[in-house]
């Protein structure tokens, strides 16, 4: 996965979930549950976020079955797959 | 009539007609019917009866239904609780409505982890998340506080200040919202009804579930998720959308490579929050339907809708009062006042609730004379309009000027790049406050241009020293609980 994801998706989550600049999220940050807890407005809120900034579209129900949203890190990872990037 | 009864009659009538669809399985009322009376026995073998009061903590899911009809077939009282909630709040919450038993999913956030109470595993339907239906708790606190007035619901409500109060409902008083409901935006056993306003709200639960099982029309229930949505809008051929602003505003924001087809909705209807004309606007531009928005309370059930998302009389028109529904503007003292006199929003309607449980202190103050005090400041116009201007709120000292939150949040609600506004007080120096802005924007805006703005149209001391941008404000920075319309709170 190349770095731009992983700090793409950050500063995402970052937004949609109006975390404050105090707040440090690496790789293994929870998102739901631990962590920064992300409710469900906040979930929906980051897909569409993240469908515009990777221009891609992303389904809930897949989102969920793939357990991306476990950590940031898998989130970026799930991007990652989703993504054809110009290396 | 007992909401088990509507069931029943809409059984007897249509028993082959679609009456639940979850994730593409179809219940006919016979289906559901016979789906609720299996559940109900399963309830009797574990004791429960017309005295019981029995917690509902259930996502919006065909399981759902069947337990809230079951419960009811008892003659039991229902507290439906939102899905989010943690075991603690579950706790607090059943113990102050008396309530003896929870019904959840296994993996549900409301379990405790105690290990003492006593599980019940009930796989009475095949449902389609899996065939496992509810398991049933039974908490050791079954304080019974059932009176004579054989409630039939205890929803939770907000309440115009403190801690969420318990709003009981009796059978007539669903029924009162039912028909108020039913007069103004007449509906067909036709229709098709989407099922993703939270059941546990009042109007999710009235006039979305209870409304479209009485009238015999199909409900199709989901959590709601922008693209699947969308999809089953367009696949289902949905009629009836009640929805969120929130849901609203994610359908018009998503990118479709192609945009779904929304002409077979034939009323969009906005509840839970004040609807932006912001939002309105881009939705109706992208699907082509209007949004009517619905403003009421969980005390008196609907109180006024807009037919449109833009309502002829301008920032803050709720529009008229529903059929059956009067709607007064009280002073201070509750004396009415005449029309464009601004004071606070009383309603009256058969839908109405006489009481919170045990408080009578804020009852008497939100209960009087048969109307409820909303605690939102509002004026009519001459052709009886209803206008909700904000919540009737302290105002802002701002170096020994008073400010008011609603006339500053009235003012950046008019700018056209403004969806939604919270305005509070942030502490200053020597217990002075300055004026502080949360602002949802609807298109890109800067805080400077917002601030020369209001500074055209206010005075200097009004205008917001401070605007912050938010995504959402019922969740807002503050950690506070929404101020906004109390609509929020049904």
């Amino acid at each position: 996965m190349t770095a731009s994801i992983l700090d793409r998706v950050v500063r995402i989550i970052i937004q949609a979930a109006e975390l404050g600049p105090d707040i440090s999220l690496d790789g293994d940050t929870p998102l739901v549950g631990s962590g920064i807890s992300l409710d469900s407005v906040a979930v929906l809120e980051l897909l569409v976020s993240l469908e515009k900034e990777f221009g891609i579209e992303i389904d809930a129900d897949e989102l969920l079955k793939a357990q991306a949203l476990r950590t940031v890190g898998t989130l970026a990872g799930f991007i990652d797959s989703r993504v054809d990037l110009p290396e | 009539m007992m909401h088990y009864e509507l069931l029943a009659r809409s059984a007897s009538s249509f028993p082959n007609r679609p009456a639940v669809a979850e994730g593409g399985r179809v219940l006919t009322y016979s289906e559901l019917h016979d789906a609720v009376d299996a559940m109900s026995c399963r309830f009797q073998e574990l004791g429960l009866s017309s005295n019981s009061i029995v917690a509902i903590q259930l996502p919006n899911s065909v399981e759902f239904v069947v337990a809230l009809l079951a419960v009811g077939k008892l003659g039991a009282t229902a507290l439906p609780l939102d899905p989010a909630l943690k075991a603690e709040e579950v706790g607090r919450y059943s113990a102050r409505a008396g309530a003896g038993v929870l019904l959840c999913r296994p993996s549900g956030p409301g379990l405790p982890e105690d290990g003492e109470s006593v599980w019940h595993h009930l796989s009475a339907i095949d449902t389609p998340s899996g065939g496992l239906f509810v398991a049933t708790r039974v908490l050791e606190n079954p304080r019974a506080i059932r009176d004579s007035q054989q409630n039939v619901f205890l929803l939770l409500s907000s309440g115009t200040e403190g801690l969420p109060k318990i709003v009981p409902r009796t059978a007539a008083q669903v029924e009162g919202a039912l028909q108020v409901f039913g007069a103004t935006l007449p509906h067909s056993q036709d229709d098709r009804v989407l099922g993703v306003l939270p059941f546990f709200h009042s109007f999710g639960l009235l006039n979305v579930l209870l409304s479209t099982l009485a009238r015999g029309a199909a409900l199709y229930v989901e959590s709601f998720s922008p693209r699947r949505t969308a999809a089953t809008i367009e696949s289902e051929q949905i009629t009836v959308l009640p929805a969120t602003p929130l849901m609203f505003r994610l359908l018009a924001e998503t990118d479709f490579s192609r945009v779904p087809e929304f002409s077979s909705v034939r009323l969009a209807i906005s509840a839970g929050s004040a609807l932006s004309f912001a939002v309105a606007q881009r939705f109706e531009e992208k699907f082509g339907a209007a949004i009517a928005q619905s403003y009421g309370t969980t005390e008196s059930g609907p109180a006024a809708l807009s037919r449109t998302g833009q309502p002829q009389g301008g920032a803050g028109c709720v529009g008229e009062p529903y059929v059956g529904v009067s709607v007064e503007i009280w002073d201070s003292s509750g004396n009415p006042l005449g029309p464009g006199q601004e004071g606070e929003v009383a309603i009256k309607s058969p839908a109405n609730a006489l009481c919170y449980v045990g408080e009578p202190k804020a009852s008497a103050a939100t209960f009087r004379r048969g109307y409820v005090l909303t605690g939102d400041i509002g004026h009519r116009d001459k052709a009886g309009r209803l206008f909700v201007l904000g919540r009737n709120r302290p105002m802002l000292n701002v170096a020994g000027k008073k400010v008011a939150p609603h006339e500053v949040e009235a003012c950046l609600r008019s700018h056209p790049c403004v969806a939604e506004v919270l305005v509070v007080g942030a502490d200053g120096p020597e217990g002075s406050e300055s004026v502080r802005a949360l602002v949802v924007p609807a298109a890109s805006v800067t805080a400077i241009e917002l601030r020369e703005y209001c500074g055209k149209r206010l005075a200097d001391f009004k205008v917001p020293r401070q605007i912050i941008f938010a995504k959402d404000i019922s969740r807002g920075a503050m950690g506070k609980p929404t101020c906004m319309a109390s609509d929020q709170t049904e």
